[in-house]
Parts: C-alpha cells; structure tokens; sequence
C-alpha cells in the first residue's frame, strides 16, 4: 500500500471506522514502515479523542426547557394563535395579498399612464412651438430686405430651444427722427444727438471757416475766401450741428 | 401514545398543528436533542442553545404549514429553522465578550465539591475540551459546521449534506480539510511556551 493509497481509504471511511481501518494487516504495515504516514494517523487519533472528549461534554438538556417548550405549545393553542385548518388562513392571507397586490399593479399602471399621457401632449406643443421657429426665421428675411441696415440678431435660451429674437427695427427709425427733430431745419447733424443726449437748449454760434474744411473746393468761398456757417452747440461746448450760409 | 410513535416526524408535525400536544411532546423528543447539540456546538453556549431550540418549535408552530414532504424530513426542515437562529445569535453576540455561563459555574461547584481524586483528571479533561473547542470556533463556517454535525452530532454523510443542501463529496472533504486544520491548531496550542526568565529582574532591566 502507498501513502496516496493510505490517505485516500482514511478519508473516504467515515470516522467511526478508524479502528476498523487501524486492524487491518495492509494499514498497520504501512504505518510501520512510514513515518509520515504514522505521524499522520497518530494525529487522527488525537483528533479523534479531542472530539469524543468535546462530545462527552455537551451538557443535558434541561427539564426547564422542555417545560417552557410545552408551555409555548399550550399557549398557542389556548390563544388559537397555532394554524389549525392553516391551509385556509394562508388561503386568505394569500388572496389578500393577491388583491393588495393587483391593485397597487393597477394603480401604478393608470399614473404611468397618465404621466406618458401628459408628457405626449407636452411632446406635441414643443412640436407646435418648432414649426413657429420655422415660420419665424423666414419672417425675419423678408424684413431684412425691407430694412436698410439689417439689424441684431441673438439668440435667446427658453425652455429646450432657441428662439431668434429680433430687435424691433422701428426703435431704429425713431432715434433717427428724433435726430431731425432735436436740430433745426437745414441743419445737418454732427453727431448722435437725442433728447437724452442733448439736453437743454442749443446756442447757434455764426463762424467762418476755410472752405477745404467742409469738403468744398478752396475757391468756392466768399470775398475773403472763407464760408460763413451757422454752428449748433450744446451746453456742453459740444458742436451738435451746422448749417453753411454763404 | 403507542399508535402515534409510529407515525413519522411530518405525520406528527400535522398532529401537532392540529392542537394534538401527544403528537408534539413524542415530535420534541425525536428532534429536541440533535437541535440542542448542534445550536451548542455552534455557539459554545448553552443558553443560547436552549434559546434555539425554543424557537425553532415555536417557528415550527408558526411556519409548519409551509413544510412539504417532497422537500426533505421534517428533521432537516426543523434544522434549517435552527441553522438561521444560530447564525442570527451569533451575529448579535459578535460584539459582546463571552463570560462562563451557568454551566461553567455548575462545573466548577462539581469540582470543588467531587472526589479529591478525580480533580487532576478533570481539569487536563476540561483543558482538553477547551482547546478542542476554541480550535473548532476558529474554523470557517462551512468547516465547522461539517465538523458539528459528523463529528459531534454523529450525523453521517448523506444526513449532514442533506441538512447543508450539498453533495456528500462536498462534506467529505470540507471535513477531511477541517481535521487538517483542526489538527494543526491543536499542535500549535500544544507547543511549549518559551520559558520566561524567573524573577522580575529581567524586567526591571
């Protein structure tokens, strides 16, 4: 017999067969012969006598145990609280639990319902809202060819999309009317001038200047070669507009 | 009480949700034991036993309806109810420090007041039993729970792997492992200590 052998038989027996497996003539001679193999049982033997000893020591089981068991039985059944006929109070626990069960089922349904319900007529209007911003850029170009210059255009963020917002052009137009009506008749503007702007009254200063300053030939002035011209000036020395005389 | 020791545990179990407290008291005394032992062995506490077996028969009151015989014995079924009241019980004494309960201090009365000659024998056997123990408690689960039952609860092979819900190859070498392990730990208890030197000099020094 080999060790392999050896150790295959020991641990395929139960423990109780040790002695048996201990008698036979092919074990005993193999443990006398190999060390390993005998170090290897004397120590299964231990173990085994370790074990029987933790066995011998379990302690009884005590009569107030059996008692409090009995008692519990007693109590139960006094109470009614055992499950006699159970099969039917499982019965009816479990078709309750059915019903409670198919009802929240039905319930969740009809709010998941009514949610992707909600949601599709949300869907709908943004679909409404898209082919506004369809229209809305074509508006926009056919306005552009109306005005001169093409004004702003930005993008305003609201809710998902982008919407071009257009600036209205007649605030545009206004400014420049206001322009001509801050100034005089035949003047011509300087600069940006508005009621915000030019505040107040203006002064008219008469002024002569050399004709090249006004973009005019030299010799288109008068008898001393200069223009005479009416110069608008605000209250802040600034010159708003002028008016050529001569 | 002669007609109904025939019958089997599951006849029993009927008997006893029924209200039939003979048919009980004969089901407590065929399992009360096995479960006794194994909760011990598996806690190393004897209150906690008793705690287990208590309420495994009050869950088999409770849940007894849901056994069905197609499944196994009602031996196995009782014994999956203690499994998970053991685990449960160890779980909420992980924390807490074991002291010596009743039993140790009923030992220990018997020893003081047993024969005088027998007092030697008793303390190397009891030092024997808790080196074995404490070894068997350090085991993995899996290890010591094939240990309990072939070992200490004498179960055989097919019984425990019907209990554990495995195959008997899977017992057999989870305990071949286990008596390989648990043989090494008691090698290392028994190893002598490195004599300390006498006196408190050295610790002065």
């Amino acid at each position: 017999m080999t060790c392999k052998e050896m150790r295959a038989r020991w641990e395929n027996a139960p423990q109780a067969a040790a002695d048996i497996r201990l008698d036979s003539s092919d074990f005993s001679e193999h443990i006398a012969s190999c060390h390993a193999c005998n170090r290897f049982v004397e120590e299964q033997r231990e173990l085994a006598e370790y074990l029987q000893m933790e066995r011998d020591s379990a302690p009884a089981i005590p009569v107030s145990l059996d008692i409090a068991v009995h008692n519990n039985f007693r109590r139960y059944v006094s109470n009614g609280s055992i499950p006699t006929g159970a099969w039917r109070r499982t019965w009816l626990h479990g078709t309750l639990g059915w019903a409670a069960a198919i009802a929240f089922a039905v319930v969740v349904a009809y709010a998941g319902i009514m949610v992707l319900v909600s949601r599709q007529q949300g869907w709908s209007g943004g679909e409404v809202a898209g082919q506004q911003q369809k229209v809305a850029p074509q508006v926009t170009s056919s306005a552009r060819q109306e005005m001169a210059t093409p004004p702003k255009l930005h993008w305003k963020k609201a809710d998902r999309v982008m919407r071009p917002v257009r600036e209205p052009v007649t605030q545009t137009k206004q400014t420049v009317a206001e322009i001509d009506d801050n100034l005089p008749a035949k003047f011509q503007s300087l600069m940006y001038c508005d009621q915000i702007s030019c505040p107040g009254a203006m002064e008219v200063i008469r002024m002569q200047f050399p004709p090249p300053l006004l973009g005019l030939a030299p010799r288109s002035g008068g008898a001393n070669g200069l223009i005479s011209a009416d110069v608008l000036v605000g209250q802040d020395g600034i010159a708003r507009g002028i008016r050529v005389v001569e | 009480m002669a007609v109904l020791e025939t019958r089997s545990d599951a006849e029993l179990l009927e008997l006893s949700l029924a209200g039939e407290e003979r048919a009980f008291t004969l089901l407590y005394e065929r399992l009360k034991a096995p479960i006794f032992r194994y909760a011990f062995y598996m806690t190393s506490s004897r209150t906690a036993a008793e705690e287990v077996v208590q309420e495994v028969f009050i869950s088999l009151l409770k849940c007894g309806h849901r056994y069905r015989k197609a499944q196994g014995d009602v031996a196995g079924f009782a014994f999956g109810i203690a499994r998970n009241f053991v685990r449960r019980v160890k779980r909420r004494e992980r924390v807490y420090e074991a002291l010596p309960d009743d039993f140790a201090l009923e030992k220990l009365v018997t020893l003081s007041g047993g024969e005088k000659e027998s007092l030697s024998h008793r303390v190397v056997h009891d030092d024997a039993v808790a080196r074995i123990r404490a070894a068997t408690a350090c085991l993995p689960d899996h290890y010591r729970q094939v240990v309990v039952l072939c070992d200490l609860c004498e179960l055989s092979y097919a019984e425990a792997a019907s209990r554990l819900e495995c195959a008997v190859g899977t017992i057999r070498s989870r305990l071949n492992r286990a008596h390989a392990l648990l043989a090494k730990k008691l090698k290392q208890k028994k190893r002598p200590q490195p004599e300390l030197p006498a006196g408190t000099e050295e610790c002065l020094i």
